[in-house]
C-alpha cells in the first residue's frame, strides 16, 4: 500500500517546545486522523506538510515529490483548509473565488456552485462578516472544488454545528469512494469526525504515541477500573495513565490481553475510545486526580 | 509565466475596491487644484504601492500564498514585478490626470520627462530599499514599515522634487541632459544592481521563513 | 436488508456488521447472488471507517457467506445452498433447544408439545 503523506524523522525546536523524531505515513484512498491535546504539534506538521514551516531534521514526501523549501507545484493536488480563515477578509467570498480559481487547472465551476449551494453560502457577503462556521464551510467548499487527490484539514470541527458536521462526514466518505483520494485532519478533541477515520496518528507533547489503524488501536487498549489496592509497581508498569481517586483507580492499559490476565475478574473492563486513550496518555502515569 | 500572471491578477482583484479612493486622492492631488502638480508624481504611485503591500501582509494571508500551487520563489519574483508594474501604473495614471487638467487649464504641461523618470528612478529605489525590509520584519513589524513608508513619501517626494528643480542643480541637469546616454546607463546600470541585491536579500529571507 | 449499528452496546462495530449481515443472509433475506453494497458506499452509509467495513466483509468471506469479485463487489455466496441450509438447521436447532428448555420449566412433556405443533400446523392449513 502507498502512502499519499510521508513524515520521516522530522524535528523541529522552537523556543517553548519541540518535536522530536516524528514518522507516520498518511495510507493513499483512506482518511487518517491526526489527534492529541493542544501543543502536541498537529498544526506544526499539517503547517510543514504544506510547505509553511520548514522542518530542522527529517524529510517529508507529499504524493511522490520529496519536499524541499523550493517545492510549490505538489500544492496543486492538496486541498487545505486551515484550522483559521486565511483569506483575504475584507472582500467578498465570489471575489475570493475568482482569486483561487486561475491556480487550480482542474477547477470545476460547478463543483464550487454545488458546494456553496449546498453549504447555504451567499457569494456576496464579505468574508469577514461570516461566521466562524461559515468560513469554515467556504474554506472546504474551496478546497473540493479543484478536486485534488489530498484533502488537508487542520481542525476543521471548530466552529461547526453538529448538523453540518454530520454532513461533512458524508462528503469526506463520498470524497475518498473512488479509492485514490486520501484526507488527513487534525483535531484535539475527538469528536464524531473520528468515525470515519481509518488510521489514527498521535502525538503528545511532540513526541509520536502511536500511528496504526483505529480499529488496532482501539482494540490494543484497555480501560480498567477497580480499587486502588491493586494498584503496585507491577501493575502501573501496565498501565499507560491511572486516574486515582478515593474510591478506586481508573487506568488505561497498554495490552489488552496482559491487563485481562493480570487482572482476571478482579476488575471492571471497558472498551476505552480515543477520548479516554488521549486522556491518560497525556496524563501519564502516576498522578492523583 | 501561468502563476506569475495570476499573481498579478490577484493583487489587481485586491486593489479594486480601492480603485476610487486612488481616483480621488489622483484628482485632488493633481494639477486642477494644486500649482505644484509634481507633487503627485510622489505620492500616488508611493500611496498605491503601499496599499498594494498592506493587502497581504497579514500572517493569514502570507499562510494563504504559501497554501497556493506557486514556489516561494515565484511568491518573491511576483512580489516585485507587481511592485513596479504598480508604480509604473501609478506614474501613467499621474501624467494622464496632470495631461488632463492641464489640458483644462490650456495646456500648460506642469511636467516634463527628466523629472517625471527622476522621480520614478527614486521610487524604484524606495521599493528596492522596502521589500526585503518588508520580509525581514514581516508581520510583526510591516505595519510600522508602512508608517515609515508613508513619511518617506510624503516628504521624501518633496525633497526629490525640490533638488531636481533646485537652481543648484540645473547644472547637474544640464549636465545630464548633455550626456543623456550616460545618464541612462549609468542609472538603468545602477537599478539593476540594487533589483538584483534588493531581490536576492528577500529570497534569502523568504526561503527559510516559517509560517 | 438494513444495519443498525450501536455505539455504545461494547460490541465492536465491526462485529455487529457481521452478525447482521450474517443473519440476513440465513435467513433467507439476501438470497445467493444478491450484491452487497461496496465496501466504501456501506461505510458512507453507516459512517464508519472503510477499514471496519473491510474487516468485517472480510470476515464474512472467511465464514463462506459472501464472494468478492474483484473489480465487481462482494455478492451473497451462491455455490454454498447447502452450507446455508446447514448453518440455518444449526439456527432451528439452537430454537428447539430454547423451546424444550422452556417445556422443561414450565413443565410440558414432549409428546404435549408434539401434539401442539400439530395442531398449530393444522390451524395454518386451514386459514
Amino acid at each position: 500500500m502507498s502512502n499519499a503523506i510521508e513524515v520521516t524523522g522530522v524535528s523541529k525546536t522552537y523556543k517553548n517546545y519541540k518535536l522530536s523524531d516524528v514518522t507516520f505515513g498518511v495510507p493513499k484512498g483512506y482518511i487518517t486522523g491526526l489527534i492529541g491535546p493542544n501543543g502536541a504539534g498537529k498544526s506544526t506538521i499539517i503547517k510543514m506538510i504544506m510547505g509553511m514551516v520548514q522542518p530542522d531534521k527529517g524529510s517529508i514526501s507529499v504524493l511522490g515529490n520529496v519536499l524541499s523549501p523550493h517545492s510549490g507545484d505538489y500544492k496543486e493536488e492538496i486541498g487545505y483548509v486551515s484550522d483559521e480563515n486565511i483569506f483575504y477578509d475584507c472582500i467578498t467570498m465570489g471575489r475570493m473565488k475568482q482569486i483561487i480559481a486561475p491556480f487550480y487547472s482542474r477547477w470545476d465551476e460547478d463543483a464550487y456552485t454545488k458546494y456553496m449551494t449546498l453549504f447555504e453560502l451567499p457569494e456576496r457577503k464579505k468574508i469577514k462578516d461570516c461566521s466562524k462556521g461559515m468560513k469554515m464551510k467556504f474554506s472546504i467548499a474551496m478546497a473540493l472544488s479543484y478536486h485534488p487527490s489530498l484533502l488537508i484539514m487542520d481542525e476543521p470541527t471548530a466552529g461547526l454545528d453538529p448538523v453540518f458536521r454530520r454532513e461533512l462526514l458524508d462528503l469526506l466518505s463520498e470524497y475518498i469512494m473512488d479509492e485514490e483520494k486520501s484526507i488527513l485532519f487534525s483535531t484535539h478533541l475527538t469528536t464524531d469526525l473520528d468515525r470515519v477515520a481509518d488510521y489514527i496518528t498521535f502525538l503528545n507533547k511532540g513526541n509520536l504515541v502511536l500511528s496504526d489503524t483505529k480499529d488496532d488501536v482501539l482494540e490494543r487498549y484497555l480501560l480498567v477500573k477497580g480499587a486502588s489496592s491493586l494498584l503496585d509497581a507491577d501493575v502501573r508498569k501496565e498501565l499507560v495513565g491511572v486516574r486515582e481517586t478515593a474510591v478506586g483507580f481508573e487506568g488505561l492499559a497498554r495490552e489488552r490481553k496482559k491487563a485481562m490476565e493480570l487482572f482476571g475478574d478482579r476488575v471492571l473492563y471497558q472498551q476505552p475510545t480515543l477520548e479516554e486513550i488521549m486522556y491518560f496518555t497525556s496524563k501519564g502515569g502516576n498522578q492523583h486526580a | 509565466m501561468h502563476s506569475m500572471a495570476t499573481l498579478l491578477r490577484k493583487d489587481f482583484q485586491l486593489i479594486q475596491r480601492y480603485l476610487w479612493l486612488i481616483l480621488i486622492y489622483a484628482v485632488v492631488f493633481s494639477s486642477l487644484f494644486h500649482k505644484d502638480s509634481q507633487m503627485l508624481f510622489g505620492l500616488l504611485p508611493g500611496m498605491i504601492f503601499i496599499l498594494l503591500n498592506s493587502l497581504d501582509m497579514r500572517i493569514s494571508n502570507q499562510q494563504f500564498l504559501v497554501s497556493l500551487p506557486v514556489n516561494r520563489r515565484f511568491l518573491v519574483i511576483s512580489k516585485y514585478t507587481n511592485s513596479l508594474i504598480f508604480i509604473v501604473l501609478g506614474f501613467v495614471l499621474c501624467m494622464f490626470i496632470n495631461g488632463m487638467s492641464d489640458l483644462y487649464n490650456n495646456g500648460q504641461i506642469g511636467w516634463n520627462l527628466q523629472f517625471v523618470t527622476g522621480m520614478l528612478f527614486s521610487m524604484i529605489l524606495v521599493v528596492l530599499i522596502y521589500l526585503p525590509l518588508y520580509y525581514w520584519l514581516a508581520h510583526r513589524g510591516a505595519q510600522i514599515l508602512n508608517v515609515a513608508m508613508m513619511a518617506v513619501v510624503m516628504g521624501g517626494s518633496t525633497a526629490i522634487a525640490g533638488i531636481i528643480n533646485d537652481s543648484d542643480s540645473v547644472e547637474l541637469m544640464n549636465w545630464m541632459v548633455s550626456h543623456q546616454a550616460a545618464v541612462w546607463w549609468f542609472g538603468l546600470c545602477s537599478v539593476l544592481l540594487c533589483l538584483f541585491i534588493s531581490y536576492r536579500i528577500s529570497l534569502q529571507i523568504f526561503m527559510k521563513r516559517d509560517l | 436488508m438494513n444495519i443498525l449499528l450501536s455505539q455504545s452496546s461494547g460490541e465492536s462495530i465491526y462485529l455487529q456488521i457481521v452478525r447482521q449481515i450474517r443473519a440476513s443472509i440465513l435467513q433467507g433475506e439476501l438470497a445467493p447472488g444478491t450484491p452487497l453494497p461496496s465496501i466504501r458506499q456501506l461505510a458512507k452509509d453507516l459512517q464508519i471507517s472503510v477499514i471496519t467495513t473491510k474487516r468485517a466483509y472480510n470476515e464474512l468471506e472467511q465464514e463462506g457467506l459472501i464472494d468478492s469479485v474483484v473489480g465487481k463487489g462482494s455478492f451473497v455466496s451462491g455455490g454454498s445452498q447447502e452450507f446455508i441450509r446447514e448453518q440455518r438447521l444449526k439456527m432451528l436447532e439452537d430454537k428447539i433447544r430454547e423451546v424444550l428448555e422452556e417445556c422443561r420449566s414450565i413443565p410440558l412433556s414432549t409428546e404435549e408439545l408434539v401434539e401442539w405443533i400439530k395442531l398449530l400446523e393444522k390451524e395454518g392449513d386451514s386459514k
